[in-house]
């Protein structure tokens, strides 16, 4: 029994490597995902990004009509997770990006007005920016969630501290 | 492993939030005085936990320990997760309300099922293999059931291969079911060697 105790603990350490290693280059799944997009000529151009961060690659993109819910165009997000999608002309559209493994995001993919002097590259770019600090989770959510947890204990003791008198 | 709005069907979510009212029932009478700092341990752990990545080659694993937390808190695990599955759906857009019960159901279920499973290995007379065993195998059912029932769920909701389903939720979890299997082994084996009055509450 007691030479098997390093050998067991060793090999649980030997596993937890090799799976690691082994299973390291698929996606981890179990994060929130968000989109951003906007319309570009006669395409739908955005990008999917997990809450770590990561893009989000191989999902399926449905552009939808936000007038009737319709079902206009529809593709897949890249490697990077960005997409571009032709659609036929309308002012705004519903994008929803769906992976199999039940992951869902939706967002107003809007056009930029007719004459505007700012360049599409660069609104893309903000919305990114905007959509990567939304994804992001915070320090002090995570410190807030705890404080949640903390005080529902102390709730959770007198109450049970009351009962017993 | 979180399951976005949007994604299952009404009849599925009706039925799953039903059944996770009823196992959040089970768990708040349950719940007893002497588990509650290890409850609200257990529940920042989990909510913390889904927050932490770590670079592993070049994806990223993160622990989950539901497994871990049924292990220790058998139905109690319920009310727990439901209050961290809350706080993360509220403040990082984890999952989502409307699916906040299938989600309970898919993080809890096999937690009350490891314990039922494991509880036994980890007395008081408990060998430190039986120990590492227990706390490994929290990883396995609390990952590998989680990713069982959630995949049953997607399928249940129709359009979708349950098959091809598993084998994807399988290989994405791989990597957290091993972070999770050794954290429960190390926890596990320590409490067993070093507090084994703090598994006390387990065998009564």
């Amino acid at each position: 029994m007691m030479s098997a105790r390093p050998t067991l603990a060793n090999m649980v350490c030997r596993a937890t490597l090799a799976l690691g290693l082994l299973a390291g280059s698929a996606q981890t799944f179990a994060h929130g995902l968000r989109v951003s997009a906007q319309a570009e000529g006669g395409a739908v151009v955005g990008q999917a990004l997990y809450s770590d961060l990561s893009p989000a690659s191989g999902l399926f993109v449905d552009i939808h009509d936000p007038g009737n819910d319709a079902k206009l165009a529809e593709g897949t997000t890249g490697d990077d997770g960005r997409f571009r999608i032709l659609a036929p002309p309308l002012a705004a559209y519903r994008v929803v990006v769906e992976g199999e493994e039940g992951h869902r995001a939706e967002t107003q993919a809007l056009r930029l007005a007719a004459g505007s002097t700012l360049d599409a590259d660069t609104v893309r770019l903000l919305r990114e920016d905007i959509a990567r600090l939304e994804a992001r989770i915070r320090l002090q959510d995570i410190l807030g969630g705890l404080g949640y947890i903390l005080g529902l204990a102390g709730l959770s003791a007198w109450f049970m501290a009351k009962r017993r008198r | 492993m979180h399951l976005a709005d949007g994604v299952l069907s009404a009849p599925v979510l009706l039925v799953s939030a039903t059944l996770a009212v009823g196992g959040v029932a089970i768990g708040l009478r349950r719940l007893n005085e002497a588990q509650l700092p290890l409850a609200a341990l257990l529940g920042a752990v989990f909510f913390v936990a889904s927050t932490v990545h770590l670079p592993v080659g070049v994806g990223s694993v993160h622990l989950i320990l539901n497994g871990l937390a049924g292990l220790l808190l058998g139905w109690a695990v319920f009310p727990v997760l439901c209050v961290a599955l809350l706080l993360q759906a509220a403040l990082f857009s984890f999952g989502g309300f409307a699916v906040l019960g299938a989600n309970l159901l898919i993080m809890a279920l096999p937690g009350v099922i490891a314990h039922y499973l494991l509880h036994a290995q980890v007395g008081p007379k408990a060998s430190r293999r039986q120990a590492l065993l227990a706390g490994a195998g929290c990883g396995v059912i609390g990952i590998g059931g989680a990713a069982l029932l959630a995949g049953g769920l997607l399928t249940l909701s129709g359009g979708r291969m349950f098959g091809e389903l598993i084998v994807l939720f399988g290989l994405a979890h791989l990597p957290v079911m091993a972070a999770d299997g050794a954290i429960g082994a190390f926890t596990v084996a320590t409490l067993v060697r070093m507090m084994p009055q703090a598994l006390a509450p387990l065998r009564s």
